[in-house]
């Protein structure tokens, strides 16, 4: 095959990335389309008769709209969000959210556009709960989960003032505006009576609740709701929505323990595994084995979790930090995560610097590591990487940078987004794509940030 | 489900063969007209949008043209004594469509051969400059020798089928995309 015709197929490849599978827009042969389909002649770029006036005028009546909702955003006439959002680049969602609560004093969620990073809202932990701290995104691009920390005491105090209603269940969708007023939220406090809180929790015990914040494509400010989900007192180190938003997985961290719980949004029931590790007294508090990504196959049914720490228990002594790669049948009986869990990567190849692991909705195993792109230290022919099945590791991109930690990919894991830059003064946030990294420009959190902390931002 | 472990450090594979591309539904075992183009169209269209996009340089155009060959395609169905030809019906009407189009903006501009609009940086930063190159030189080669360098090299097609698109013989398929590749050599200053 000689030079050109290689260039040539290049170029058709470049061109399938760019219009990739199932990226046609709908035919439209219904209504008004079908009546243009019988009769009518599409008119494309060439604009003669009528056209030529009523373009022009068109466009100037479009520019007019444009700048009053920009004027009304800025001055506040509109609340946030209605201007709305375009896609972001190569199929990403176009709303992201991002929380501050490690990096910034405040801890409000923020509402962004993935294409210029403006923020489109900014919603506050509704009282007693003082940030959030962590957001997981469903699917559908405008379903968030958040999840707010708040001191146990103050939230007691609350639930005793005379005239709240203390242990009325929250419906799902009893949904609160995002300037939600402290009486509002108290008067939905999910049920767990003050009593209790008074015998379970000292005074400076931190309690986490979660909210669902929903962002309409309608011109409307994105709604903050508590969901019925129990009170959790224990650290919570990650969560993640279900594509569908049906169900959400919590990952808790105790020394010596992990915990999964799998909550139901719709009833509310939850499900538990909990997997003893080992206990690290000598080394710093969050240096315990810790479970940082979740994420969930298309149905339901698969979680995919890494869990990261000391890859074994050597007190006094320093030793790598590790990640390993299971997943968890969720509809399978069982309570032990352990005994339930298949381990699909496991501990010893990616050590020191361990990024993360998110499973797509189809399947793959997408693993980010700082060093040199991902899986660096695998080799093709290690194939067996569970008792149950070989997995077979294998590559997708020509990406030679680090892929410090994946922060979401597409159904199939061909567009990703990561945090990429390890080692440099320059890290960021991208888009990647077998075609390179298209840089997401104004994400308003820091680099540091989204490497260190899991759930520090969601799409 | 299983899982498949996928990483980032080998260089990239072959070209893929699109699932859509892949599947050729049959329109006779549809019931009626709605039912076949739109399942020809679900199989299609993502190709002929890219053959649009080649020849145009402009994606909203290339799916406007793509929409109107369908909605033809739709409106003649009745007319279509086989259904199997739909296919090669609707490519001729893409490449029908995409020379209206650059026939337009020509006569729009003033022009011969009329710049498409400038790309979005989306589609820059997707494509790449080594790519974009290569594109702007297919646009400056004669309608013919790109279309039968485009249906050849993103398509895919053989000469029969290309034949049946372009409206021509084989044996000037073959001697069309052999001038098309000695003129694109030209362009880009590449000695074949």
């Amino acid at each position: 095959m000689n030079t050109l015709e290689d260039r040539l197929r290049a170029t058709a490849q470049a061109v399938v990335d760019v219009i990739p599978a199932g990226s046609a827009p709908p035919l439209h042969l219904a209504g008004p389309q079908r009546r243009r389909c019988r009769g009518g002649r599409l008119r494309l770029s060439g604009r003669r008769g009528w056209a030529d006036w009523i373009a022009p005028i068109g466009a100037a009546a479009a520019v007019v709209a444009v700048t009053a909702v920009s004027l009304a955003a800025t001055h506040g006439w509109l609340r946030p969000g209605e201007a709305g959002a375009a896609a972001g680049p190569a199929g990403t969602p176009a709303y992201y959210v991002s929380v501050a609560s490690s990096w910034h004093a405040g801890g409000d969620a923020a509402v962004k556009s993935t294409a210029t990073g403006r923020t489109l809202a900014r919603v506050s932990a509704p009282r007693p709960f003082s940030s959030f701290t962590l957001v997981t995104a469903a699917a559908d691009d405008g379903t968030f989960v958040l999840a707010a920390q708040g001191a146990a005491a103050e939230l007691r105090d609350m639930q005793r003032s005379p005239g709240l209603v203390r242990t009325q269940p929250i419906a799902l969708n009893a949904l609160a505006a995002a300037s939600t007023t402290s009486a509002t939220w108290a008067t939905n406090l999910p049920g767990m009576a003050a009593d209790d809180l008074q015998q379970q929790m000292t005074s400076r015990t931190t309690v986490t609740q979660f909210f669902m914040l929903r962002i309409d494509s309608a011109p409307s400010a994105p709604r903050l709701s508590a969901l019925p989900v129990p009170l959790e007192s224990q650290p919570v180190t990650g969560a993640a929505l279900s594509p569908d938003g049906r169900k959400l997985a919590v990952a808790l961290a105790s020394p010596g323990q992990l915990t999964i719980q799998v909550i139901t949004l719709a009833t509310g029931s939850v499900r538990t595994w909990r997997g003893e590790t080992w206990k690290t007294p000598s080394l710093q508090p969050d240096s315990h084995p810790s479970i940082n990504t979740l994420s969930w196959t298309a149905d339901d049914r698969m979680l995919a979790f890494d869990w990261q720490g000391p890859s074994t228990e050597k007190p006094g002594q320093h030793v790598p930090l590790d990640l390993s790669v299971s997943e968890l049948s969720t509809n399978a009986p069982g309570s032990n995560l352990a005994a339930d869990s298949i381990p699909v990567f496991p501990a010893g190849y990616l050590i020191h610097y361990p990024g993360n692991a998110i499973v797509a909705p189809d399947g793959k195993l997408i693993i980010g590591s700082p060093l040199s792109g991902l899986v660096p230290n695998v080799r093709p022919t290690d194939t067996q990487y569970s008792t149950h099945s070989p997995y077979t590791v294998r590559s997708l991109w020509n990406f030679t940078g680090s892929a410090d930690r994946v922060l979401w990919t597409n159904a199939t894991g061909s567009v990703l987004i990561i945090a990429t830059g390890f080692g440099s003064r320059d890290g960021m946030v991208g888009v990647l794509t077998r075609r390179g990294l298209i840089p997401l420009r104004s994400l308003g959190v820091p680099y540091s940030a989204l490497v260190a902390n899991s759930g520090e931002i969601a799409w | 489900m299983g899982v498949d472990i996928v990483g980032l450090a080998r260089p990239p594979g072959l070209l893929e063969i699109s699932p859509d591309l892949a599947r050729v539904p049959d329109p006779r075992d549809f019931a009626d007209a709605d039912q076949a183009v739109t399942a020809l169209y679900q199989a299609h269209a993502v190709g002929l949008i890219r053959l649009a996009f080649v020849m145009l340089g402009d994606r909203p155009t290339a799916e406007d043209v793509v929409q109107e060959a369908f909605c033809g395609l739709y409106r003649r169905w009745s007319h279509l004594t086989d259904p199997a030809k739909s296919l090669p019906y609707v490519r001729s009407a893409v490449l029908n469509g995409c020379r209206s189009v650059i026939r337009q903006r020509a006569r729009r501009d003033g022009r011969v051969a009329a710049e498409p609009p400038a790309a979005s940086a989306e589609t820059d930063a997707l494509i790449g400059e080594e790519h974009r190159a290569v594109l702007a030189a297919l646009r400056l080669l004669p309608p013919r020798q790109r279309e039968a360098l485009v249906l050849r090299f993103f398509l895919d097609l053989d000469e029969p089928e290309i034949a049946r698109s372009m409206g021509i013989s084989r044996g000037t398929v073959k001697s069309t995309v052999s001038r098309g590749i000695a003129a694109l050599g030209q362009i880009l200053g590449e000695d074949r």
